[in-house]
């Protein structure tokens, strides 16, 4: 049935026929969240999937093509690298620390360029001054150049990688938090609060912070693939993990040395990598698009 | 010049393709030359779909499904879209709604007005700046000189709003559609710009499609009024006639619904639901009746 | 009890220019109400009318403690409410409300009209949830609307049930006095007399004080006993609607007025617009 455009537009209307309330996934937040799954899946039953040990090493058997080409092992799926150990369980192995520095290094970014957004966006004033111009000063450094340097300063390991990507990250949270929540308080509805009697307080956290929850979502998603690439970046600098843990970046460092004997070696991890932070992104954009009120309309 | 400069004949505006929803249903306006036209309905109603159907700049998803739009005797929907698009701007002028933002932000007034000029008379660099400047002189700008140097946030909304009606009488135009040209406007401002228009299109002859929702702008500006509901014209007339003596049930009822500041509230009746339900019926009853129309 | 329930005296704001801001440093402070003197009476609807740039708005957003005075007083119900701190003010706040312009700013976009309604309950802690929830639905009645619609999200309604959501969240706190700021401007012709005709009973039924703010001089008359005509900061007429409109003293007050377009036909109403070099 056709419906008609202007049937009066304010009056009250029928008793409210029952409301529909459906959730339409996304098709993006599909796509994304089966990749993620994936990677979480990978790290998460390494032991399990993974047909072979990452690190054992088999010198009769190295630089093996993947096992459908001529001269393939069907017991190494991907083939073997120069040390001859299994390319797919390295692989496999390598997504848990891609996932866990995506997951709390993102987090912890996030954590702390939130706070301190919403502080300078909400307080002005000096607050917003201090937090403006740390951003300024930090945002002047080439970011990942400043992570292989804390990491390098810091010493490796899976701490200070995380530790690098959080102190290099807070600012793009703190940045955009900040200037949605200057634009938000300029809104009617914060005046509406105050003149309402709420506190400071819940004005911020409970009238403007859902304002700025969809915005910070797909931010937060963005943040883990850019987080898994510069966990990658390090560990193929060696300033990572050490040597021993398969790293994909590790692992880009190790075919590039080999790129014309077994150049799937160095293609393999980036491929993972690339669908890795296409799945967050996608993941981000497709939540946001199936549950934010106001684009689901 | 007999025939009438603008000649819409039974419209009909969809949006969507399978189960179409009609925005215009059956629309039929004949404007004559030099005459100045009310076009008067509430939002939704249809009236800025037909300024821009006529402009061929439906929104997405909407599209025309029946009927025709002529301009001096000519199908623009047949018209090949070059010569289509000469006639916009030079034949066909609009004054949008929104003076703030109808102007390009980043370029001068003088090199905006001038881009007109080139793309519809042709003119070459030192016509244009003159042609401009004089242009601003005409919607009594002061120191027209100094202004076509501006950018347009260094102006005020009626500023702004008297550049647009320039650029949209600059080329003699036989035809201007003014889309609620001062909704956004104070009513002392208001007055300057109904006169603009008035004076400008006499002095031009060109004829007015002079869109709003605003009785008293009709009653002052226009000589016919055309009123809309529901993408159907309610009702047209001579404005006096129709306005002392409406026909219409939905006319009567929306002239109480307006609050005049020489009655007392007493007088405010708003607009009866019934009457709005029966409207609304019909006009699904003629959907159902005319599935074709929308295909 | 006094008559008087509101008065302003020699009230002077100055907010800052952000439009003449430099580079670095504070924005100069330009003044926007140039010394104000006016009176509310209790149960009266006092219409504040004027153009943009007037300092109307700034004005009512000063009554509901939105905007501090630079000099003057605001006296509500005999406390100089102008001066008072947060803390101070805020047992007044339920008492004085305010609805605003623009319904779709005004309105929370991501919180349901249901949660929207019982926030202020929540703020100053009225009842528990459940009689919060109940409360939201009373309000939704009392303007004319279902219950069902506190399930709703604001963008989920035409822009005369917003600003109906506007007016129930204004009543939720049982104000004796309410600012209206423009609160028709933006809507249909139909839908502007609906909510005139709504505030109107609304006002009698809860015995309501109101200032009611607008540029468009013929929504007025419906509410208002009472009107003052601003321009540039200063108050230039006030009076009874029916003295001021009927028998302008003032020349711009005239001026307003007879550009008013009424829906009757005559020509030289246009000509009258002296096309002067501005």
């Amino acid at each position: 049935m056709p419906e008609i455009v202007a049937a009066g537009a304010g009056g009250p209307t029928r008793p409210d026929e029952r409301r529909r309330e459906r959730v339409r996934i996304d098709a993006r937040a599909v796509a994304g969240g089966v990749i993620v799954f994936i990677v979480l899946a990978a790290a998460l039953l390494a032991p399990w999937l993974a047909p072979h040990d990452p690190l054992e090493q088999d010198l009769l058997s190295t630089q093996l093509p993947p096992s459908w080409t001529d001269g393939g092992d069907p017991t190494f799926f991907f083939g073997t690298d120069s040390l001859g150990r299994d390319i797919l369980s390295r692989l496999i192995y390598a997504a848990q620390i891609a996932v866990i520095v995506a997951l709390v290094a993102a987090t912890l970014a996030c954590l702390i360029g939130t706070l301190l957004g919403l502080a300078a966006g909400f307080l002005r004033g000096w607050v917003d001054q201090l937090v403006s111009r740390l951003i300024d000063v930090w945002m002047s450094f080439p970011p990942v150049l400043l992570s292989i340097v804390l990491a390098a300063v810091v010493g490796a390991g899976l701490g200070s990688v995380i530790l690098a990507i959080v102190v290099v990250d807070w600012t793009r949270f703190a940045r955009v938090v900040r200037s949605e929540v200057m634009l938000q308080r300029q809104l009617d509805y914060v005046a509406a609060a105050r003149v309402t009697g709420m506190s400071r307080g819940a004005t911020l956290f409970r009238e403007i912070l859902p304002n700025v929850l969809p915005l910070l979502g797909t931010l937060l998603t963005a943040e883990m693939g850019i987080a898994v690439i510069v966990e990658a970046i390090l560990s193929f600098v060696g300033l990572s993990v050490s040597t021993d843990t398969p790293t994909w970046g590790g692992m880009i460092a190790e075919g590039r040395q080999a790129i014309y004997q077994i150049p799937w070696l160095l293609a393999l991890p980036i491929g993972a990598i690339i669908a890795t932070v296409l799945g967050f992104n996608l993941l981000g954009d497709g939540l946001r698009a199936s549950f934010d009120p106001v684009q689901r309309r | 010049m007999s025939g009438p400069v603008l000649d819409i004949s039974d419209l009909h505006v969809a949006l969507g393709g399978r189960s179409p929803r009609p925005l215009l249903r059956g629309v039929s306006l004949a404007i004559a030359p030099g005459e100045v036209r009310g076009l008067v309905g509430e939002s939704g109603a249809g009236k800025s779909m037909i300024a821009r159907a006529v402009f061929g700049m439906l929104p997405g998803g909407a599209r025309i499904t029946r009927g025709r739009i002529a301009f001096a005797g000519r199908d623009l929907g047949t018209m090949p879209v070059a010569e289509r698009r000469a006639l916009l701007g030079a034949q066909i002028a609009l004054i949008p709604q929104d003076p703030m933002t109808s102007l390009n932000p980043v370029k001068r007034i003088g090199d905006q007005i001038g881009t007109l000029l080139r793309l519809k008379l042709g003119l070459d660099r030192t016509a244009r700046r003159e042609t401009a400047v004089a242009l601003l002189a005409d919607v009594a700008i002061r120191d027209p000189r100094r202004v076509v140097e501006l950018y347009p946030h260094e102006l005020s909304g009626g500023m702004r709003q008297r550049i647009l009606i320039a650029m949209a009488f600059a080329a003699s135009p036989r035809l201007v559609i003014a889309d609620e040209p001062t909704t956004a406007l104070d009513v002392t401002v208001q007055r300057q710009i109904l006169r603009l228009i008035h004076d400008l299109q006499h002095r031009l002859g060109s004829a007015v499609l002079f869109v709003t929702h605003n009785f008293g702008l009709v009653a002052k500006l226009c000589q016919r009024v055309t009123v809309l509901y529901a993408g159907r014209v309610v009702e047209e007339g001579a404005t006096a006639a129709l306005l002392a003596e409406p026909r219409a049930a939905y006319t009567r009822a929306l002239l109480a619904a307006t609050p005049r500041l020489d009655r007392p509230a007493e007088a405010l009746a708003p607009l009866p639901r019934t009457l709005t339900d029966t409207l609304v019926a019909e006009a699904r009853a003629y959907d159902a009746a005319n599935p074709a129309a929308y295909r | 009890m006094s008559a008087v329930l509101l008065s302003l005296r020699g009230l002077r704001i100055a907010l800052p220019n952000r439009a003449a801001k430099p580079m670095f440093g504070t924005p100069p402070m330009i003044e926007i109400v140039k010394g104000v003197d006016l009176a509310i009476a209790r149960g009266r609807a006092l219409a504040v009318v004027g153009e943009s740039g007037s300092g109307k708005t700034t004005l009512g957003r000063a009554m509901v403690g939105l905007v501090r005075p630079t000099a003057g007083e605001i006296v509500y119900d005999g406390q100089d409410i102008g001066r008072m701190n947060e803390a101070a003010f805020r047992p007044l706040r339920a008492r004085i409300q305010m609805i605003f312009q623009d319904p779709q700013s005004s309105l929370n976009p991501r919180l349901r009209i249901g949660t929207i309604l019982s926030r202020p309950l929540q703020a100053f802690g009225r009842l528990d949830r459940a009689g919060r929830a109940r409360r939201a639905r009373e309000l939704l009645e009392i303007v004319g609307l279902p219950p069902g619609f506190a399930e709703r999200y604001p963008h989920e309604l035409s822009g005369g049930q917003r600003q109906r959501i506007g007016i129930a969240r204004a009543l939720a706190l049982e104000p004796e006095f309410i600012v209206a700021d423009e609160i028709v401007s933006g809507l249909d012709v139909s839908t502007q007399a609906q909510i005139l005709l709504l505030l109107r009973r609304l006002m009698a039924e809860f015995s309501l004080t109101l200032v009611f703010i607008s540029h468009d001089l013929s929504v007025v008359r419906v509410l208002c006993d009472e009107v003052a005509v601003m321009s540039e900061g200063r108050i230039v007429e006030q009076g009874s609607i029916a003295a001021v409109f009927d028998n302008p003293q003032n020349a711009y007050t005239r001026e307003l007025l007879d550009c008013v377009p009424l829906p009757d036909v005559e020509d030289g109403w246009i000509m009258r617009e002296k096309v002067e070099l501005t």
